[in-house]
């Protein structure tokens, strides 16, 4: 696959791994209850492209493609917290919430070989974090995240 | 504390005090005051020992303020801070703290009387964080220097995908936290 050429279906998923430092950790119970939009700010070194990981590129259901996933980061040498999570939004999810703001948003396959075949990544998203895609974006994944000590 | 007066936290000028002219009468000029720094031995975690020192720094920032603050409260903020900058959880790009933003949220939390206790995040950039949950909305405002944030508001709950948000400084987003009926508490 050529970098960033084949765009991911709508209705296939993209994860986004969340730094423990971005979860909304209630402080009564401890219990995570979301991700903060900061999770999908882009930084410097992004490039403008948020880095995320394909689903469907491994078969099964969500939990068995994620721990696909997670071993594959770590087989690159990307170290995940026990404490973080991933956060899952339908590729057709950001289309719908770049189009509220009038973004042109999209997600691409971007393989990183040999370990990250999966690895994909949404263009289009602005590097002004007052954005209101990046809280739309938190909004949707604050509602399908998995914990990565639960994978 | 006044929420309007500047927070001295850091140094003290001493131009500004006039230490150069009390040193010409003779007189004992004060100190600066100073962070500690931890220098880490060499077979240290040098990471470990920033993080030492941006733990120290936030919880000194806030100690300033302890009194505007209930003792679950100061437990709950400074157990938050310790997560946040946990050796163990901190990653590469993580921020460390930054105290400015640290001083935004504390004179915010003062100034608006919040009760409920936030879930504090960091942002790559080392700003606070804080979320918030009221009925079927959540809040989160990250906090800059010099009195500014960013705040969204958006429904955790339900079917409405609304999304508002303010940008300027806190004194304004109280007012507009008013207007839109979000409650801190």
């Amino acid at each position: 696959l050529a970098r960033g050429t084949t765009r991911i279906d709508d209705n296939d998923h993209v994860c986004r791994y969340v730094r423990p430092t971005l979860l909304d950790i209630d402080p009564d119970t401890n219990e995570v209850r979301g991700v903060f939009n900061a999770a999908f700010h882009l930084r410097s070194s992004d490039e403008g492209e948020l880095s995320v990981n394909h689903l469907e590129h491994y078969p099964g259901g969500a939990t068995e493609q994620l721990k696909a996933v997670m071993l594959a980061k770590k087989a690159s040498g990307f170290g995940i917290k026990h404490t973080s999570a991933f956060a899952v939004l339908q590729a057709g999810e950001i289309v719908a919430a770049g189009k509220k703001v009038s973004l042109s948003l999209a997600s691409y396959k971007d393989p990183i070989l040999p370990h990250e075949p999966s690895h994909a990544v949404v263009w289009g998203l602005p590097k002004d974090a007052s954005s209101e895609v990046f809280e739309d974006l938190a909004r949707i994944a604050s509602r399908r995240f998995f914990l990565a000590k639960n994978l | 504390v006044g929420f309007l007066e500047p927070l001295v936290f850091h140094s003290v000028d001493q131009q500004a005090f006039g230490v150069a002219s009390l040193w010409q009468f003779g007189k004992r000029a004060p100190k600066p005051i100073q962070i500690p720094k931890t220098i880490a031995a060499p077979e240290a975690n040098p990471v470990a020992a920033k993080l030492f020192d941006a733990r120290a720094n936030a919880k000194m920032i806030a100690a300033q303020v302890s009194m505007h603050l209930t003792p679950d409260w100061r437990t709950k903020i400074y157990r938050q801070v310790d997560r946040l900058l946990d050796a163990e959880q901190w990653e590469e790009g993580d921020g460390l703290l930054d105290a400015s933003s640290m001083k935004t949220f504390l004179r915010f939390v003062i100034y608006a009387n919040v009760s409920t206790v936030p879930s504090l995040g960091m942002a790559a950039t080392g700003q606070v964080i804080a979320g918030w949950r009221a009925d079927t909305r959540r809040l989160t405002i990250q906090f800059q220097a010099n009195d500014l944030c960013r705040l969204a508001i958006s429904h955790f709950v339900g079917d409405d995908t609304s999304i508002i948000s303010f940008s300027g400084s806190t004194v304004k987003a109280y007012s507009f936290l008013e207007q839109v009926g979000f409650s801190l508490g």
